[in-house]
Order: C-alpha cells, then structure tokens, then sequence
C-alpha cells in the first residue's frame, strides 16, 4: 500500500523552497515527485532588458551561495562571443576569487548536513571557519558574499597588495582546520552508518541524466570543467580532480572536503603568478558586442554552469540562457531517493547540494484509513537525528560488550 | 509592561521564510547563529514550525508560487507576531523589480514591522533590526 | 572524439539534413532538419560518446529555434545542434528517449515557447505549474508598454542568419 509524503516547499536543509512527494510503502521511498519554481523570478527574460555589463549584478544575485559563479561564467559567454580574452592579472584575480567562494561554499554545505545529521558541533565549527574566509573576501572585493567582482573584460577591482599576505595565512589556517574535519568524518562510524550506501546514484545514471559537479564525481563520473573547458588561469595552474566509486551520501561528502584542498592549491599557485603581472592591468576594454553567440562555462560548487547569450550588434542580449548545475541535479533524486527511508530522504536531496531546497512541513497520508499526519521541520530533523543517535547508542554498546 | 511580553522580549523565537530568495540573506540569517555572532545567547533561536515563532524573518521578492504558501503561514503564526523583511528583495523587490515573476514585495500581502535593508544585510545589521523590533513591543 | 572527426561522420550520416558551421576551433554548430533530430542527439551522445549538457529555446517570429549543447570533454569543444520548429503549434520530437536529463528543459520550453514534444513522458509546466492562468500563452504575448520599443528594433535583425546563428548559405565543410 503506498502512501504519498509531501515535502514542501519550505527544506530542512537549506534555506530556498522545493517540493517533493515521496510516495512511500512501509518505510521505503518507491517513488518521487518533484516540483520546482518556487524562486522562478523570470532572470532571463531581465537579462534582455539589462546591457551587457549591467546583467553581471543581475545574475550574481540567481544564487547567493554561488555567486561569483553566475557571473563568470556570463562573462565568459560574452568573451567567447566577442573572441577576447582578460589580462593575465584579470585572469588570476578571477580563479582567485572564484576558488574562495568554492571554499566557503563545501563549508556550508558541510555544516549544514552536519546539523541534519545532529552534529552540531559541526555545523558550528564549519561555520565559525568560514568567518575569517568571509573577510578576506570582504576585504579583497568589498562585500561578505555578492562579490560584484566580475565584468565582460576583467575585473572591476584589483586585489590590494597588502591583503595578499591576510590571504595566505588564511589558507594555512583553513588547510589545518579541514584536514581536522575531514579526519574526523571519514573516521566516525555513525557518519558511514548513515551516509554509506544511502541515495546511490551511480555513473551510468549520472551520465544519462547530465549529472554535474560533486553530484557526478563522487559516483566516478569525471567531469570538471575547470580541466575539460579550462578558462583564465585554469590551465596555467595544477590540480587534481577528485573522483569517488559509489554515488552515495558519503562520497559526495568526501569529493567535496578533498576539493577543498585542492582549492587551496590553486589560490596559493595563482597568488604566485599574479606577482609577475602588473597590478592596475585589469581589463580588456569591449567597445562593441557583434552579433553572434557565446558559451560560458565554469566549474561552480555545485558543477558546471552553462550560460549561453546571443547578440544581434545591439547594447543588450537578445537571449541569454542561464542553466545552474542543480538544474541537472535535482533531477537525479528522481533515482536516488528510490528504496531508502523517510528519515534519509531528506538528506539524499540535500546531498545534491541543490541550489534552492527547503522543506517546512512533511505531511503524511494513510490513505486506508484517511488519518493525516504532519510532522514539521524540526520533527524531519529530529527524525534524523534520532537515527543518529540510535546508531551511536547501537555502537557504544557493542564497543562495551566486545 | 505584562508578563508574556516580558517573556516575549526575553527569548524571541525565529521563524525565517524564502520566498524566492537567492539564499544570501538566509545564509546570513543562519550566520547568526554562529559563533562569532551567536544570538542564542540573547535567547534567540530559530524554530522549525511557524507555530512557535514570535518573529517572521522573511527574505525574499514573493515569486507568484509562494504567494499562497506566504499568506496561509502568515495566517498560521500565533499572534502577537512581529514580521521582519529581510534584504533589499524582502523591502522592495530589488534587482527583480520588474520580473513577471515576482510579485512582491512583502508588505503588498503582509503587514511588516520592521525592514532591514541590504543585499545581503550583515549579521550585525540583522541582529540590529532584530533587536529594534523587540523593542517596540 | 576529434573535433575534425566529429564533423566528418555528422557530415557522412545526415548528409543534406544538416548544415556543420565552426565558428573557432572550440564551437562546432550543427544544424538540422526536424527529422533526424533523434537521429542526431542519439548519434552525438551514443556513438560518438558526447555529453548531454542542456538545451535552450530562441523565440523567432516564423518559429521556435531550439538549441541542445553536446560538449566533448576530453577535446575541449562544444557541438550545438539546432532544429527549427515552425509556428503556429512548434512541434518536434522529444530527445528524452536518448537523454533521460532532457526531461525538465524539454517541459520548460514547452512551457515558456509553446514547443509541443512527441514522446515526451510527463509534458506539463515545470516553473509556473499551479499558478498559471487558463489563457497562459495568449497573455504572454502581451508586451509590457516600455518593452515595446526593444522588441520592435529586435524585429528586423532576428531574421537575419548571422544573429538568428545560423550560417550563411551553401555552407557545409
């Protein structure tokens, strides 16, 4: 008998609206409806009526976690349609900026599954992380997140000398402090008891459904757009691609705290190559956009995102598509929810990492008997962390008897 | 002053909302509660159900589809309620003034007490307007 | 899969039903008749071993352009295939059978563009579902008065091939 269990649209993890309707039988998911659009805000349709260096502050706000994402991989589209490219100084700036963001990004998601998990030690230590990580960025662009850094030809500001070093010591700071997060995850048992084997989804399917980012790699999927279309100083600087087996909540966790390493990696090699550049060099002037088109594409957090405009030689773009890599994404937890249970499915879709999730209340339907159950936010939460807690008891038991 | 207000102003309890938002501002509301901002030491905290929330933190330019959802929570919220609009989406629609989509912004279809400018405000200045509500009460 | 390979078998298959344009060595522009549109998604993406990466609808006023980017990795580049679906009633079929990822843009162009696809499993709206109203696409052609004058001076220009993307004719490498 299958019962069907609306989540919607205000998640428990994260903060922007979907909504999903498992239908369940027993304790089992066998089926899954998803509606999206609560955040349709018509961008692209603004983005015909904005010119072309006015749609860069439109599109930073499509998403906040990600926002210099948007933004450069618009700027690409129009550097690829107008056949330039940024200055070298440009160039670093941008990955330098870009790789920040990426950093603060797995931090967030990283506490927040934390939470939902019931560790809230580390949500709030991934949290506290991200702090310092947000004033280099505050003082290096001027804003703690919508960092309006990027413009068709460059930059807008150059990164003062003085905060180079601030940099620097920030990213020995966070090394240490995530080689101590990602020890402790990949040690603590409870963590493989609930996210080991939990919404696998794996390569054939990522590939047919056009699965991205973290979503893809953790299920070995090698996609990377910083290395398969490489833009800026990607190609001037080394850095691994991480790539896990099993396409489940573990291995998405695990691809995302090891990218962070390799982030690091990249900052440190670009703050060595911007020595060599001369600081005030910072854009290449576009006086005219001719007709024609443009793709940009830039490996964000969440995995590629896809911005595509078209021009007819006039001050604004006659179309411009916009495809965030959770577009792709979301539509994977078709598959992956299938066979697991109520108190996972809530972190099986946040493990997409989606760009908007949100659910505030669950509702449950016996349609036998007709009797309504809801259960809210904070029951789905306890739910799972009740889960966690059974299995740590479960543990520490065995641990005493053997 | 009576002694549930008194209570009220002790430990307001958050309930936040998205009504479309790009997620800035509701990150920033969660920053609070970090350490280095920690409001739970002044009581605040962040409930899950609109039925235990003194104050609505709602960000965001109200998309046509959450409108409903919108209205029906407002109706849920036990009174007193004191409803907050976050960011220059939740105050004034912001860079989505003139989407199709977007049919906020908030105090269109809700009474709003307090407005906190910013895209996305800091934690410091949530915290601020957060505090300037409570003492209104 | 080399890029000068690619064009080569594209070209050999479809022969007169496409027309392969390049327009720098990492945009490969492939544009097809009706038709073989299956044909050619499932031959990029199972015989020649593209990815799928998503798809994008351009409003003419003959018709729908509608746009699928199949990049290849390993090489660099991006091949764009592209169909025309004429008005009124823009139909085409559904690439869904080859590319289950298709699902959600295909709805989404039938939702803004009218572009009706065969085959397709669920089409419904996707982004405006419960909220729009009865007569959704007689409204949308509404213009908003302030918007009038850009739509007007965009009329001439988007039949030309060059800002349509399309390449001049006689073309074929």
């Amino acid at each position: 008998m299958v019962k069907k269990i609306p989540i919607g649209p205000f998640h428990p993890l994260l903060e922007e609206p979907e909504f999903f309707e498992l239908h369940v039988d027993g304790e089992r998911v066998v089926g899954i409806d998803i509606t999206i659009g609560w955040s349709h805000r018509g961008i692209e349709l603004l983005s015909e009526h904005k010119t072309w260096d006015q749609v860069p502050f439109l599109v930073e706000r499509i998403c906040g976690i990600c926002s210099c994402s948007h933004p450069y991989a618009y700027v690409k589209a129009v550097e690829d349609l107008c056949g330039i490219e940024a200055p070298p100084r440009a160039q670093f700036i941008r990955c330098i900026v870009a790789e920040l963001e990426r950093l603060h990004s797995h931090l967030l998601w990283t506490g927040l599954a934390g939470h939902f998990l019931g560790y809230n030690t580390v949500f709030m230590w991934t949290w506290r992380f991200r702090e310092p990580l947000l004033d280099v960025l505050e003082a290096v662009t001027g804003n703690r997140n919508h960092y309006a850094v990027m413009k068709p030809g460059g930059v807008r500001r150059d990164i003062p000398q003085e905060e180079i070093p601030n940099i620097l010591k920030l990213l020995d700071e966070l090394e240490k402090n995530n080689r101590m997060l990602t020890n402790a995850i990949l040690d603590d048992p409870v963590i493989h008891a609930r996210t080991k084997g939990v919404g696998v989804f794996n390569k054939d399917q990522c590939r047919l459904y056009g699965a991205l980012g973290p979503t893809a790699r953790s299920a070995g999927l090698d996609v990377d757009a910083r290395r398969d279309h490489p833009i800026d100083a990607y190609d001037k600087v080394s850095f691994n691609v991480i790539l896990c087996e099993h396409g489940d909540v573990f291995d998405k966790a695990v691809v995302r705290q090891l990218e962070n390493f390799e982030s690091i990696k990249i900052i440190r090699q670009c703050l060595r190559l911007l020595e060599g550049t001369k600081p005030g060099e910072i854009c290449t002037e576009i006086h005219e956009v001719p007709p024609g088109e443009g793709i940009g594409v830039y490996e964000a957090p969440r995995g590629e995102v896809f911005h595509y405009v078209r021009s007819n030689g006039g001050n604004m773009p006659i179309r411009h598509r916009v495809r965030a890599p959770s577009f792709n994404n979301i539509l994977t937890n078709e598959l992956s929810v299938l066979g697991n249970t109520v108190s996972d499915a809530g972190l099986i879709t946040a493990a997409v990492d989606p760009c908007y999730s949100c659910t505030e209340r669950v509702g449950i339907v016996d349609r036998a008997s007709g009797e309504r159950r809801i259960l809210t936010e904070a029951d789905l939460v306890r739910l799972s962390q009740e889960k966690t807690e059974a299995i740590r008891k479960r543990f520490a038991a065995l641990k005493g008897n053997g | 002053m009576s002694l549930a207000l008194k209570a009220l102003k002790k430990s307001p309890w958050v309930f936040h909302v998205n009504t479309g938002a790009c997620n800035n501002c509701d990150i920033e509301i969660l920053d609070c509660l970090t350490p280095r901002f920690d409001v739970e030491r002044f009581g605040v905290i962040l409930v899950g159900s609109v039925r235990h929330a003194d104050v609505l933190l709602i960000s965001g330019p109200v998309t046509q589809n959450i409108l409903p959802r919108l209205k029906r929570l407002y109706e849920a919220a036990p009174r007193p309620i004191k409803v907050v609009a976050i960011g220059a989406c939740g105050c004034r629609c912001g860079i989505f003034r003139d989407a199709y989509n977007a049919v906020g912004p908030i105090d269109k279809y809700i009474p709003v007490d307090a407005y906190i400018p910013g895209c996305p405000p800091k934690p410091e200045t949530i915290i601020s307007g957060i505090v300037k509500v409570l003492n209104q009460l | 899969m080399e890029r000068e390979e690619v064009k080569k078998r594209i070209a050999d298959k479809f022969g007169s039903k496409v027309r392969i344009a390049e327009r720098s060595p990492k945009r490969v522009y492939v544009y097809a008749e009706n038709e073989i549109w299956v044909e050619l998604a499932r031959f990029l993406f199972n015989d020649l071993g593209a990815r799928y990466d998503t798809g994008c609808a351009v409003d003419d006023r003959d018709g729908v352009e509608v746009i699928f980017f199949f990049p290849f990795d390993r090489e660099h580049y991006f091949v764009t295939i592209k169909t025309f679906a004429a008005k009124p009633n823009p139909t085409l079929n559904s690439i869904t059978s080859v590319c289950p990822g298709a699902k959600w843009i295909e709805r989404e162009m039938f939702e803004m563009y009218e572009v009706n696809f065969r085959n397709h499993p669920d089409l419904r709206p996707v982004l405006r579902a419960d909220t729009r109203p009865a007569d959704y696409f007689a409204a949308k052609r509404e213009v908003k008065d302030e918007h009038e004058t850009v739509r007007e001076r965009d009329d001439g220009d988007a039949r030309s091939d060059e800002v349509a993307g399309r390449p001049p004719k006689g073309t074929n490498p």
